[in-house]
C-alpha cells in the first residue's frame, strides 16, 4: 500500500498546508514593500532610489517565491502545519516578553537590580532548577561586570531608583 | 635602502616599556573584543588616556596592539556562542558556531588562532615593508570603485543563503532597505524616521549585529532541553597547537582569506566587516564535494578568520602615509598620533623614522603575543560551552543589553537591538538569512553613497564612467564572475 505523504501525526492546532507558507510570506513581503515603496517615492535629491530599488527587488523576489510554491508541489508542501502550544514552543515569546520588561526596568529600577531579577526569572522560566549554579553565576558575574563597566570603561549605566 | 632602514629599528621595540605596552594592549583588546557590543575602537579609546604619559612609540604600540587583538577577540564569542564581539567576526559565527555545536570548539579556536596570528603577521609585514607604495592605491578609489566594492560584497548574499536563495536575496534587500533609514546625508531629509528621534541616525551596525546574532542566539539556546550544553560533550580535550594536517587541509582557504584581507584593508571604509564576507563567499563558490558549508566547514572559518586579521595591518597604511583613516579604529589611532605631536604623511617617515618603524615592529610582535595570550583566554571561554544552555542563553541576553547600552549610551539603541533580535529569531525560523540582512546594512551606505557620487561625477553617464576606469572595470568583471560561480550548479548537486 502506498504511504500517505500527508503528515498529520504531529501535535498542535492544525493551521494550513505547508505550501501556503511561502505564499503568505510572499504576500506579506509584497504588502510591506508596496507600503514602504510608496513612502520612499517622494524622497528629495535622489534619496528614494535605494529604498525603491530594495522594495522593487523584494516584490520581484516575493512573486518568484509564490510562483515556486505552485510549481514545486512535493509531499512536504502537502504537510499540515500546526500551531504548537506546548510550553517548550512558548518559551521564545515568554523570553521576549520578559526582555521587554527587563529593558523597561533597567531605566526605572536600575541596571544591576533588574539584571539579577532577569537572570533568576528567565533561568527559572526555561526550566533551570539548579539555583546554586544560578546564584554562583550571578555572584561571580555581576561584581565583575560592575567593576569592568563602571570603573574600567567609565560607562554610565542606568541607575534607576535602586541600583 | 627603504627595507634596510625598516630593519635598522628592529631593536627599538625590545624594551621593557614597549613589551609591557604590547601585553596590556593585547589583553585589553582581547577581552573587550570578546564582549558583544564593545568594539576595538572603544578599546583603543579607553587606552588613549593611559598613553598620554608614555613616549610616542610606546603609546602607539599600546594602541595598535589593542586594535589587532580586539579584532581577533571578537572571534571567541562568535565561535563559542554565536555572539560576534565585533562586526569583523560576524561571518566566523556561521561555521565557527556550527563546529562548536558538533563538539569541535577547540579545533575551531585552534584554526582561528592560527589564521588570525599569521594573517596579522603578514599584514604587519606588508605595513612595514610596503606602506608608501601601497598607500597610493587607496587614492585610486573613487565613487565608481566604492560602488563596485559594495556590489562585490553584496554578491556574497547569494552564497550565504544556504536554505533558500530567494529568501537569502530578500534578506539582503531588507538589509539594504534598513540601511536607508535616518537622515539623508545628501539632502538632510529624514527618511522613514516616523518622527521618532531614535531613528534619525538610522540603524547602527552594532545593535544590528548584537540583535541578529547574539540576542537571537540567547533565545534559541533557551529552547529545548535547557540543562544540556552547547558543545554536546562533557569534557573538552585541550590541544591548542594547530596540527600540520589541519593546516594543510585548509591551506588555500587561508591564503585566499589573507589575500582578501590584505587587499580590502587598503581600501578606506571597507575593512574587516566587508573582507570576511567576500572571503567566505569565495570559499563557498569553490566548495568541493564533501565540503559542508553552513554545517561547520573548517575551510569557511579559516578564510573568514584569515581575512579579518589580514585587514589589520594594511588598514593602517592609508592612515600612516596619507593621513586618511580607513575605519573607525584607524581614525582613533590617527587622533592619538596627532595628540603625540606626530603629523601623519610621508614626512613622518623622514622626520620620525625611529617612531614609525618601532610602532610597525610593535604591531608585528603584538600579533605573536596575541597568539600566546589567546590560548589562555580561549581556554577559559571555551568552558562556557559546557554550561547549561538555560543559563548561557539569559547571560547572552544580559550581555547584549549592556553591550549595546555601553557602546552607544542610548536606550533607543537597546530597543533597536531588541527589535533586530526578535526579527532575527523569527526570520531564521522562516528560513530567511540574518547574515544577508547584516551584509545589506553594512554595505548599503557604501553602495548608496558610491552610486549617488558616481552619478554626480560622471555627469549622468555612470556606466561609461565605470567602464573607463581600470579598477572599477576589474571589479565589475569580478562581480560577474562571482554571480556566475554562485549560481552555477555544482556537479554533485
Amino acid at each position: 500500500m502506498e504511504s500517505n505523504p500527508v503528515d498529520n501525526s504531529s501535535v498542535g492546532l492544525p493551521l494550513f498546508k505547508a505550501a501556503w507558507g511561502p505564499r503568505i510570506t510572499g504576500g506579506i513581503c509584497i504588502a510591506l514593500a508596496l507600503y514602504f515603496g510608496n513612502l520612499a517615492k517622494d524622497f528629495p535629491a535622489g534619496g528614494g532610489i535605494f529604498p525603491l530599488f530594495a522594495m522593487g527587488g523584494t516584490i520581484v523576489l516575493a512573486i518568484l517565491l509564490i510562483a515556486a510554491s505552485f510549481i514545486k508541489t512535493n509531499a512536504s508542501g502537502q504537510k499540515i502545519l500546526r500551531l504548537d502550544v506546548s510550553y517548550n514552543s512558548l518559551k521564545p515569546p515568554i523570553l521576549i516578553f520578559l526582555s521587554i520588561l527587563y529593558i523597561i526596568a533597567i531605566t526605572e529600577i536600575g541596571y544591576f537590580t533588574s539584571s539579577i531579577c532577569f537572570l533568576y526569572i528567565t533561568t527559572y522560566a526555561v526550566g533551570i532548577r539548579n539555583f546554586k549554579m544560578v546564584t554562583l553565576t550571578g555572584v561571580i558575574l555581576f561584581p565583575t561586570m560592575y567593576g569592568f563597566f563602571v570603573y574600567l570603561l567609565h560607562a554610565t549605566l542606568p541607575a534607576g531608583i535602586l541600583f | 635602502m627603504y627595507l634596510l632602514e625598516a630593519f635598522s629599528y628592529l631593536d627599538n621595540v625590545a624594551t621593557m616599556p614597549n613589551m609591557l605596552a604590547m601585553l596590556v594592549g593585547v589583553t585589553v583588546g582581547l577581552v573587550i573584543g570578546a564582549i558583544p557590543g564593545l568594539s576595538p575602537p572603544m578599546a583603543i579609546a579607553l587606552m588613549i588616556p593611559v598613553s598620554f604619559n608614555l613616549p610616542p612609540a610606546t603609546a602607539l604600540i599600546l594602541l595598535v596592539s589593542c586594535f589587532a587583538a580586539g579584532i581577533y577577540g571578537g572571534s571567541f564569542s562568535a565561535i563559542l556562542l554565536r555572539a560576534p564581539g565585533t562586526s569583523a567576526s560576524a561571518a566566523s559565527a556561521i561555521e565557527g558556531y556550527e563546529m562548536t555545536k558538533r563538539g569541535r570548539a577547540i579545533q575551531a579556536i585552534r584554526i582561528s588562532t592560527f589564521a588570525s596570528v599569521i594573517g596579522g603577521l603578514i599584514s604587519g609585514l606588508v605595513l612595514l615593508l610596503l606602506a608608501p607604495p601601497l598607500a597610493v592605491v587607496s587614492l585610486w578609489f573613487g565613487p565608481a570603485e566604492y560602488f563596485m566594492v559594495a556590489l562585490l560584497g553584496l554578491t556574497a548574499i547569494a552564497s550565504v543563503a544556504f536554505g533558500s536563495l530567494i529568501k537569502g536575496l530578500i534578506s539582503g534587500l531588507l538589509g539594504l532597505f534598513l540601511s536607508t533609514f535616518g537622515i539623508d546625508t545628501y539632502s538632510g531629509f529624514p527618511r522613514l524616521t516616523f518622527d521618532l528621534v531614535g531613528l534619525e541616525s538610522g540603524f547602527d551596525i552594532m545593535p544590528a549585529i548584537i540583535g541578529l546574532f547574539a540576542f537571537a542566539q540567547g533565545i534559541e539556546l533557551c529552547e529545548g532541553d535547557s540543562s544540556s550544553n552547547i558543545s554536546g560533550v562533557k569534557k573538552l580535550s585541550w590541544n591548542i597547537w594547530p596540527k600540520y594536517s589541519e593546516i594543510y587541509h585548509v591551506r588555500w582557504s587561508l591564503v585566499r582569506g589573507w589575500v582578501t584581507g590584505l587587499v580590502m584593508g587598503i581600501i578606506p571604509a571597507a575593512g574587516g566587516s566587508v573582507a570576511q564576507w567576500i572571503a567566505y563567499a569565495w570559499e563557498i563558490r569553490r566548495a568541493k564535494k564533501g565540503d559542508e558549508f553552513g554545517k561547520g566547514e573548517i575551510k569557511g572559518l579559516a578564510a573568514t578568520e584569515g581575512s579579518n586579521n589580514g585587514v589589520t595591518g594594511t588598514s593602517l597604511i592609508p592612515m600612516f602615509v596619507l593621513g586618511i583613516p580607513g575605519g573607525i579604529s584607524a581614525a582613533v589611532i590617527l587622533g592619538a598620533l596627532m595628540i603625540h605631536g606626530l603629523q601623519p604623511g610621508m614626512r613622518l617617515f623622514k622626520t620620525s623614522p625611529d617612531v614609525i618603524y618601532t610602532i610597525m615592529w610593535g604591531f608585528l610582535f603584538a600579533n605573536v603575543l596575541m597568539g600566546f595570550i589567546a590560548v589562555f583566554l580561549a581556554r577559559a571561554m571555551a568552558y562556557l560551552t559546557l554550561f547549561p544552555r538555560g543559563i548561557i542563553g539569559p547571560l547572552i541576553m544580559i550581555f547584549s543589553v549592556i553591550g549595546t547600552y555601553a557602546s552607544t549610551n542610548n536606550i533607543y539603541e537597546v530597543w533597536i537591538m531588541l527589535g533586530f533580535g526578535i526579527g532575527g529569531y523569527y526570520l531564521t525560523k522562516l528560513n530567511f538569512v540574518p547574515a544577508g540582512i547584516l551584509l545589506g546594512i553594512i554595505l548599503g551606505p557604501i553602495a548608496e553613497n558610491g552610486l549617488r557620487d558616481l552619478i554626480t561625477v560622471s555627469h549622468g553617464s555612470p556606466i561609461l564612467f565605470t567602464l573607463s576606469r581600470p579598477i572599477s572595470l576589474t571589479l565589475l568583471i569580478c562581480i560577474v564572475l562571482a554571480i556566475y560561480f554562485s549560481l552555477k550548479p555544482k556537479k554533485w548537486d
